[in-house]
């Protein structure tokens, strides 16, 4: 046990803890603290991100939170489809969002040339709570889809004495289950919107910067490294303590939430044909969120479409062509299969240290959530540090010179606490009496782990590893500071095409991601689906 | 049967580790015996038909003539060169560095990151560039570009604004082409930090005058949007508002070249005379690199005819030598020569030193003080 728990540590402490501290503990002195912390440009960043992550993580849970329980509760038609969807914005290139949204809702878009009204959403200080919630809300539905427990269908017949008092059962059982998984969605959009770059700069402007945009100013314009370092630590230690402090009593609290078989649920999913006030209730949120949620993408798809002189599939006959590819300097299909490479890679590692370290903390250990805090703050420092640090501490040593490990790697830190919230979300609402049942039969920890714990926890499973595999799709701070042309990904492409002028090829590529990632996710879950049935 | 899964686990585990194994073998080995190591930025030599082939007349070319492995190392910008050789100071793996701007060569000067040297070619540049960019030859100019603003001729023309042609900063003060302009941000861009710069030179040393009220004039209406790829995806979509974008006086030229739509590019006026300003791109020998003389060899290299005619079609920018013939195309990108550089009218190093207190103010002016 020990030494598999070693394992996700060794993982952070070779690829974030000792190459950040390298680098920021070298010449640092108290001055610099003072300095940036005194700054009024710096104490108004900080409070642009504080508001801008707080109302976002707000309406994120308020957006996604019936999506999860219908998501569990409910089989309708095209449900794989709806959930493979739902995945797509968050591996989606900032800028494409970016102007997706103004395609769609801006003055000049398509529906906001009707609407004038809707344009709130595509610009301003409304815009960036909007694309927050549009990145996020999605991941709050699958948190607290993967929250809620899951039971053998034979224990299942037992459960129909909840008949009779449904509105009970939902108070006393449902609600309590999917705390921990609308509070670990709040965690999560609190700190990518905290942290956010890109959304904020292009759709906010300029006077919406967060830290994040203050942090790398000060690095990339005003030349002060050491400011920056500073400034970024104070801002590690602001997240650091609150996510700790949250993760311990708030995260923890209710992932105590005792499961137990007398709530027992279905998790063969009710047929929504069955009950006319329930299909009418999914439908008047599916409908507005659906919609939120998939305008945009149209939107993009269209954009790729409409060229000055009308419609038509020039851009993607343009991106096939040798044009194209000869002026990128890497062959498109080489340039998908680094891309799906570095997911399929970052997936698998996520998932499997990802596993190691939910189970640890939930089952074993004392002191998981410090556990759980150390495998939490990579993320928290800013992709382009890591990925210099990274840079810095290792790109002269064997293997890491070749530059795709440190890829993966930069990805796998970002995707990791994903996959412990996920995997730790959903095996806290197995059953204890399962468990210990299994031990009386005399199976081991690890038999019982897989025969009897994983089998109940495929929801999260399979959408822990969707997402750190669209986490690494849509990664581009990083992999964009380290990447060398042969490991091109299609992300940067999307953003060389833009470089080259060639944006419509652009909006082809970011839809043609869209596609194959859509694919990808609505096999998966229809894979899910299955799984769970059989 | 016991832990039997678990053994499982561990051969998918093993299974990962040998794809990947096996990825990074076929990668093969990079690096190595090399004696030349380049530091640059992301797009070095990539905007033509293909820069495969350029890099091959480029790198390739040298390598063969001087028998040395020539290693480049991309950056995604020029900016993050200078952290990335700081923290390399005490053994340094960088010969050369290919890309700084006057302010980055600044701070390169001050870390004392770089070591001074005028290749014999040198003397065909222009000494306005050589001085406009670094005086004392610790960074060395080997191409240019004119910041100027694109403009979609189909929504924005003499029908609506009969001034256009002749296009102000004053008359970009009015909300209707205000909110028809894309800025890139000073704070995060170097097209946006020159476009900056020749604003407050301008209106300094051209108008005698304050430069922030300008701004605080146009803050409600302007667009202002990360970096140059963010501002041009906007400008060219099919369905925007924003029809003016900061981008380089030679984009009509690209347009022209690879037949792509047309806008029209403006550099603003004052009294008849075009005000523009140079984004010079420079190279330097990094102090105590470790092959020096081939370093030194590759910078007269950069200012060879070969290599600098390959220039205007790959990067977009003027050749630092003057004798160097431009291609056709290049009839239709704004002259400099015709424009009244604002660079000449503060030394650099003044520049420089201001750079970090403007960009205080710009910030405070857009947060709306």
């Amino acid at each position: 046990m020990a030494i598999l728990g070693a394992l996700p540590l060794a993982f952070v402490g070779l690829f974030s803890y000792f190459p950040q501290l390298d680098l920021y503990l070298s010449g640092l002195s108290q001055g610099d603290f003072l300095r940036v912390i005194l700054s009024p440009l710096s104490r108004l960043a900080a409070l642009n991100s504080l508001t801008q992550a707080l109302l976002s993580a707000t309406l994120a849970v308020l957006v996604g939170y019936p999506g999860g329980l219908i998501m569990a509760r409910y089989r309708f038609p095209l449900k794989g489809a709806f959930q493979a969807t739902a995945i797509v914005p968050f591996m989606l290139p900032t800028v494409v969002v970016a102007t997706a949204f103004t395609a769609t809702y801006g003055p000049a878009g398509l529906l906001g040339k009707a609407l004038p009204w809707l344009s709130f959403m595509a610009d301003g200080f409304t815009g960036i709570i909007a694309v927050n919630v549009f990145y996020n809300a999605p991941l709050v539905m699958f948190l607290v889809a993967s929250s809620i427990e899951r039971v053998d269908p034979e224990l299942l017949h037992a459960a129909s004495i909840f008949g009779g008092n449904r509105l009970h059962y939902i108070r006393r059982f449902l609600l309590p289950q999917t705390v921990s998984g609308a509070a670990t969605g709040f965690l999560f959009t609190f700190l990518y919107s905290f942290m956010a770059f890109a959304v904020p700069l292009i759709v906010g402007g300029p006077r919406n910067f967060t830290l994040e945009v203050q942090i790398y100013t000060l690095f990339k314009q005003y030349l002060d490294f050491r400011g920056a370092a500073a400034l970024a630590l104070v801002q590690l230690a602001g997240l650091g303590a609150a996510s700790y402090f949250y993760l311990s009593r708030t995260i923890a609290a209710a992932e105590r939430t005792p499961a137990s078989t007398g709530s027992a649920f279905t998790q063969e999913g009710l047929s929504l044909r069955r009950r006319r006030a329930s299909t009418l209730s999914v439908l008047m949120y599916m409908a507005p969120v659906g919609f939120f949620l998939f305008a945009p993408i149209v939107g993009l798809a269209l954009e790729s479409l409409s060229g000055r002189e009308g419609w038509s599939f020039d851009s993607y006959a343009r991106l096939a062509s040798t044009i194209v590819t000869t002026r990128l300097g890497i062959p498109l299909q080489s340039i998908v299969f680094n891309t799906v490479f570095f997911a399929a890679i970052t997936s698998a590692l996520a998932v499997s240290l990802g596993l190691i370290s939910a189970y640890l903390t939930l089952r074993v250990f004392r002191s998981g959530r410090k556990y759980e805090l150390f495998l939490f703050l990579p993320m928290m420092f800013s992709p382009v540090t890591t990925a210099f640090a990274l840079y810095v501490a290792l790109e002269s040593q064997p293997p890491f010179n070749l530059i795709w490990p440190l890829i993966i790697a930069s990805h796998v830190l970002v995707a990791l606490p994903l996959t412990v919230r996920f995997l730790s979300n959903s095996l806290s609402k197995v059953p204890s009496e399962l468990i210990e049942a299994a031990s009386v039969s005399g199976s081991s920890r690890a038999d019982a782990l897989f025969r009897v714990e994983l089998p109940l926890t495929w929801a999260g499973f399979v959408a822990a590893g969707a997402f750190a595999f669209a986490t690494s799709l849509g990664e581009f701070a990083a992999t964009n500071f380290l990447v060398t042309p042969e490991y091109t990904t299609m992300t940067v492409a999307v953003y060389q095409l833009l470089g080259l002028r060639m944006t419509q090829e652009a909006y082809a590529l970011s839809t043609l991601l869209v596609l194959a990632s859509f694919a990808i996710f609505a096999v998966a879950f229809r894979l899910q689906e299955e799984l769970s049935l059989g | 049967m016991r832990g039997w899964r678990l053994a499982l686990l561990m051969v998918g585990i093993l299974l990962i580790a040998s794809v990947t194994g096996f990825y990074f073998i076929s990668g093969g080995p990079r690096g190595g015996e090399s004696s030349l190591t380049i530091y640059t930025y992301g797009s070095l030599f990539k905007y033509g038909d293909d820069p495969n082939a350029t890099y091959a007349a480029v790198f390739g070319a040298f390598e063969r003539q001087y028998n040395v492995n020539i290693t480049v190392r991309y950056f995604s910008d020029a900016g993050d060169i200078i952290p990335a050789l700081l923290s390399e100071r005490n053994s340094p793996k960088a010969d050369l560095v290919i890309g700084l701007t006057s302010v980055l060569a600044a701070k390169a000067k001050q870390e004392n990151l770089l070591q001074p040297y005028a290749p014999p070619s040198l003397s065909k540049v222009p000494t306005y560039l050589v001085n406009d960019l670094d005086p004392d030859h610790y960074v060395v100019p080997y191409e240019y570009g004119l910041i100027a603003i694109d403009i979609d001729g189909s929504y924005i023309n003499e029908s609506a604004y009969p001034s256009i042609g002749s296009l102000s900063y004053e008359d970009l003060r009015a909300p209707a082409l205000a909110s028809s302009l894309l800025v890139e941000n000073p704070a995060t861009s170097s097209v946006g930090q020159d476009f900056l710069l020749s604003q407050i030179v301008f209106y300094q040393q051209v108008l005698k005058s304050d430069w922030k009220p300008w701004w605080r004039s146009v803050r409600d209406y302007v667009k202002v949007v990360p970096g140059w790829d963010d501002a041009f995806g906007i400008f060219s979509s099919a369905n925007t508002n924003y029809h003016m974008v900061v981008s380089f006086g030679t984009d009509p030229a690209y347009s022209a070249y690879f037949n792509y739509t047309m806008y029209r590019t403006v550099v603003p006026q004052h009294n008849g005379t075009m005000y523009g300003w140079l984004q010079i791109e420079g190279m330097g020998i990094v102090n105590n690199a470790p092959h020096a003389d081939t370093a030194k060899a590759f910078e007269e290299w950069m200012l060879s005819d070969v290599v600098q005619n390959l220039i205007p079609l790959n990067e977009w920018v003027y050749p630092a030598v003057s004798t160097v013939q431009l291609p056709d195309v290049y009839k239709f990108a704004i002259d400099p020569s015709k424009v009244s550089i604002l660079n000449n009218l503060v030394p650099t190093s003044q520049l420089a030193q201001n750079l970090p207190q403007w960009l205080e103010e710009w910030q405070s002016i857009m947060a709306g003080s």
